[in-house]
């Protein structure tokens, strides 16, 4: 099959989660360190899945009919990365969760999803943004529970921030939000297709490159509170972006959400805020 | 043209928690003349009886409502029960709507309307854009019914069963026409389990084993009760070639079958003796030494090694999957034959109408 202009191909790096923050650095360096890159891959998003095995994907944009080509530059430094660092493989684990085999270790597999995982429009720049957070606030630390739990509470915060004003405080807002979590007990699918003409999306300039999260968060923010201000709809917006981060965070499940909320709701009322704190990271 | 009469039809095998939301709305939406109701009940345990003798006694009695009740029903046959609802049912029009299904607001009038207006038509639900579990709608002419002799009954369990009839209805010279309007389309989101659990093969079903060959191929193994088994090796078309980065999944639509069966289900017998599991296939036998693992027995020789499959709803998924193989294969070869009529006789069976246990009814 030809590789068309201008579409996906989409990358799972299987390799164990405990050393996942081994790797990241490695994709980041290949993905916004080499500027020759540019003019092949237009863009470039990062999910952590978990779908049969434990992989970190990459779905790349390309403009090049050269694809073997522009593959390789950012493959074979992954490849070697892992035959130099292999991780664990696990045995089977039983009971069994699905009818095929997961996949090893220390390989690299092509197309195992598809664009379905691309938000439709501008969308799209909210899964950059989450991408680059994601290769940021993992560099050096395991991408564990309790580190999932601390990004997860970084990302409510900044929609929160978004989504406040003067006629609701933050405190009520997490209160809403909890209810509306429990009351769907999961994420809801929602419709985005009325929000994928949203042009008014800051401009992802700004977040060029892998700068600082507190830069990225706060990219994020803007962009949720534009959302927010153009379709009006405090839960509709909070859920729609939640269902974002779900696509790039594997296994995360609605009660993380909530537990965040929670966890949130305790510091305001304890005036305790949650702040990244660059240096020590997390 | 006169307005037809409209049988809106509906079975119902232990699914009462959805009747009971569904039935009184679609009773209260419909509620015009030349409309009527059959709920067939295909020998429910869940008190689905008592619910319609007592919340609907004035439907039953104005025969807007008419509720039968067939006993002999041991496992639900989705086919036969159709064909029996249908065949009980006096209207021009037969409609099939699932349990879980609401008709909509008037539906039984927009269905008047388009049979008044058109001939040679049927509606259906298939490949409508908004609700995949509004595929089973189906409003056909009585005559189109008899012509194809219903829903083929050589069909078991789960799948394909309405795009048969469907095909079968174009061999005949009938329109497909496709219900795209929402408010025809609405259903209780459920599990699949609802509609599987009291199928035959999963009652049947005594155990379910997995061996893996490679990431895209796998064989499956299902022991049945009465000691027959079947197995087929399956491969995944969308992972097979996933070491090829230009080869990509194919998008929705495009292919209609993510999984290839190789050399087709094999069907053979089991037995466990002494611990070991024997295993005939086609003359061909294995014998299977029993190992505990994590709490689990798997079994293996040489070639094989079995996980056993721990989880109901993959349980579930495997039975939905074979029977619908089983069932797209034979609806392919109904159309590769341009089979119109499929069965010899249909709907069989004696039923019992409005709760009266007395006069039974031999269709």
């Amino acid at each position: 099959m030809e590789a068309s202009k201008n579409s996906f191909v989409f990358i799972s790096v299987f390799f164990a989660q405990e050393k996942w923050h081994e790797l990241l650095p490695i994709i980041r360096s290949e993905l916004y360190d080499h500027s020759e890159m540019s003019g092949q891959i237009s863009k470039s998003y990062v999910f952590f899945s978990s779908y049969r095995g434990s992989s970190i994907r990459i779905a790349l944009k390309h403009e090049d009919l050269n694809l073997k080509k522009a593959l390789e530059r950012i493959v074979k430094p992954i490849n070697a990365f892992l035959e130099k660092n292999p991780s664990n493989v696990h045995p089977v684990r039983l009971p069994i969760s699905g009818f095929f085999a997961d996949f090893t270790n220390n390989q690299i597999k092509y197309n195992l999803y598809n664009e379905r995982v691309i938000m439709p429009g501008e969308l799209a720049a909210f899964q950059l943004a989450l991408s680059k957070i994601l290769l940021k606030f993992f560099d050096d630390h395991p991408v564990d529970d309790d580190a999932l739990f601390t990004l997860v509470v970084c990302l409510q915060e900044a929609l929160l921030n978004a989504l406040c004003d003067p006629h609701q405080s933050k405190q009520e807002l997490i209160s809403v939000l909890i209810a509306e979590v429990k009351r769907r007990n999961v994420i809801p699918q929602m419709k985005l297709i009325e929000l994928k003409y949203s042009k008014l999306l800051p401009n992802t300039e700004e977040i060029n490159g892998v700068p600082a999260i507190h830069k990225l968060l706060h990219w994020f923010e803007k962009a949720a509170r534009t959302l927010y201000v153009r379709g009006g709809n405090k839960v509709a917006t909070y859920f729609a972006i939640v269902q974002i981060i779900q696509l790039h965070l594997s296994k995360i499940y609605h009660k993380i959400f909530l537990d965040s909320l929670e966890y949130l709701a305790e510091s305001l009322k304890s005036e305790y805020v949650v702040v990244y704190n660059e240096d020590t990271n997390h | 043209m006169a307005r037809p009469s409209v049988s809106i039809c509906t079975v119902s095998m232990n699914r009462l928690h959805h009747i009971q939301k569904t039935l009184p709305v679609n009773l209260k939406e419909n509620d015009s003349l030349g409309i009527d109701f059959i709920l067939l009940d295909y020998n429910s345990n869940d008190g689905l009886e008592e619910y319609v003798k007592t919340n609907f006694k004035q439907e039953v009695k104005s025969g807007k409502l008419a509720y039968y009740r067939y006993k002999q029903a041991i496992t639900f046959h989705r086919c036969h029960s159709r064909n029996m609802a249908f065949r009980l049912a006096n209207g021009d029009i037969l409609c099939n709507v699932d349990a879980d299904n609401f008709v909509g607001p008037s539906f039984g009038k927009f269905v008047q309307n388009i049979f008044a207006t058109q001939k040679n038509v049927c509606l259906t639900g298939l490949n409508n854009e908004c609700k995949p579990d509004a595929f089973g709608k189906l409003c056909i002419s009585r005559g189109d019914f008899m012509d194809v002799t219903g829903y083929d009954e050589n069909f078991e369990g789960y799948g394909f069963e309405d795009f048969d009839i469907v095909n079968r209805l174009q061999l005949n010279g009938c329109k497909p026409y496709t219900i795209n309007i929402s408010d025809f389309l609405q259903t209780i989101s459920h599990e699949r389990h609802d509609c599987l659990t009291n199928e035959y093969f999963y009652q049947q079903l005594h155990a379910l084993y997995v061996h893996y060959i490679d990431h895209s191929t796998s064989k499956l193994l299902y022991l049945f009760k009465d000691n027959k088994c079947i197995s087929a090796i399956v491969v995944n078309n969308f992972t097979r070639n996933c070491d090829d980065p230009e080869h990509s999944i194919p998008k929705r639509g495009s292919t209609p079958y993510q999984f290839n069966i190789i050399q087709g289900w094999q069907p053979g017998t089991w037995v466990i003796q002494s611990g070991k599991l024997y295993l005939s296939h086609n003359g061909l036998k294995e014998v299977c030494s029993s190992r505990i693992l994590e709490g689990q027995e798997l079994f293996q020789d040489e070639k094989h090694l079995y996980y056993p499959v721990a989880e109901a709803s993959m349980k579930l998924e495997a039975i939905s999957f074979y029977t619908e193989t089983k069932n797209r294969q034979r609806m392919v070869d109904n159309l590769f034959d341009k089979k119109i009529q499929v069965n010899c006789t249909f709907g069989k069976g004696v039923v019992y109408k409005n709760f009266n246990e007395d006069e039974p009814i031999e269709i």
